[in-house]
């Protein structure tokens, strides 16, 4: 049986390749054209590499979505690390100013269809993000 | 070459007197920091005039790779030689572009071929040929 959700923990350096394979592998699986599944990979590679920088270990679920019409791809990334104080500064744009917190997010949010964040101090992060074929 | 071959090690070689850095599939942390330093090495040490960074075999570039590979293109223009980037795809192309970054001030083309044709005029003075590890 093909599994259609993969769960990555990310302990060290190794499981970011290994969130990234598992990326390419579940996106090619649900027919995504090869820059879609280049687009999830690199977005699955942000994420899994914020957990391993700031929070130290956490884990990557990657889900095939299936609906009537469409295919998708969703990635949550989850972690009991530091968490962040503000999620709107994290999301800035960074284009004249350079001054972000350079987590990488508002790029993820550019790749991906959906992005959502949560997060507080102490409390950890969690965020979801889906890209959706667009071959209906 | 005094030590045996493992996944780890960076894969570069002079052709027409520039030096052609092939990245792996996969890029990892470690193997790329010490890309860096190879590369940066041995540009002071062959002098060559051209070094071409080839992306060919590479789908996933995240922002980490992203500046650090950016980083060392800027980094061997100070010694003096010019950087080529080739092989980008279209896929990751349009994801470095949402991830900001965009080598800016590096030439890039398509393919390695063109790297080599842009830059062996300023290898030739050199008059070199060889191929080397």
């Amino acid at each position: 049986m093909k599994l259609d959700k993969i769960k990555v923990p990310v302990y060290e350096e190794i499981d970011i390749v290994r969130a990234v394979f598992e990326a390419k592998d579940i996106s090619k699986a649900a027919g995504f054209s090869q820059d879609l599944q280049f687009m999830v990979s690199i977005a699955v590679s942000e994420l899994a590499r914020n957990i391993y920088k700031y929070a130290g270990t956490g884990v990557v679920f990657i889900t095939l979505l299936n609906t009537e019409n469409r295919k998708g791809i969703e990635i949550m990334a989850e972690d009991n690390g530091p968490g962040i104080e503000n999620t709107g500064k994290a999301m800035q744009e960074s284009f004249s100013t350079g001054n972000t917190l350079g987590l990488g997010l508002p790029g993820v949010k550019r790749i991906m269809d959906e992005f959502t964040i949560t997060s507080a101090p102490g409390k950890g992060t969690k965020i979801t993000a889906r890209k959706w074929s667009k071959n209906d | 070459m005094n030590h045996n071959h493992d996944a780890d090690d960076v894969l570069m070689y002079k052709n027409y007197g520039c030096l052609v850095v092939p990245l792996d599939a996969e890029l990892r942390d470690h193997t790329l920091a010490r890309t860096k330093d190879e590369v940066l090495a041995k540009v002071q040490e062959t002098r060559v005039k051209g070094v071409i960074v080839d992306f060919s075999a590479v789908s996933v570039i995240d922002s980490y790779a992203g500046e650090l590979l950016n980083d060392t293109a800027r980094a061997v223009s100070l010694l003096g030689a010019t950087v080529v980037i080739s092989g980008i795809k279209p896929g990751t192309a349009a994801s470095l572009v949402d991830l900001d970054l965009y080598f800016d001030g590096i030439t890039k083309v398509p393919a390695l071929e063109e790297a080599l044709r842009i830059l062996r005029p300023a290898a030739a003075n050199q008059g070199e040929t060889s191929h080397e590890t």
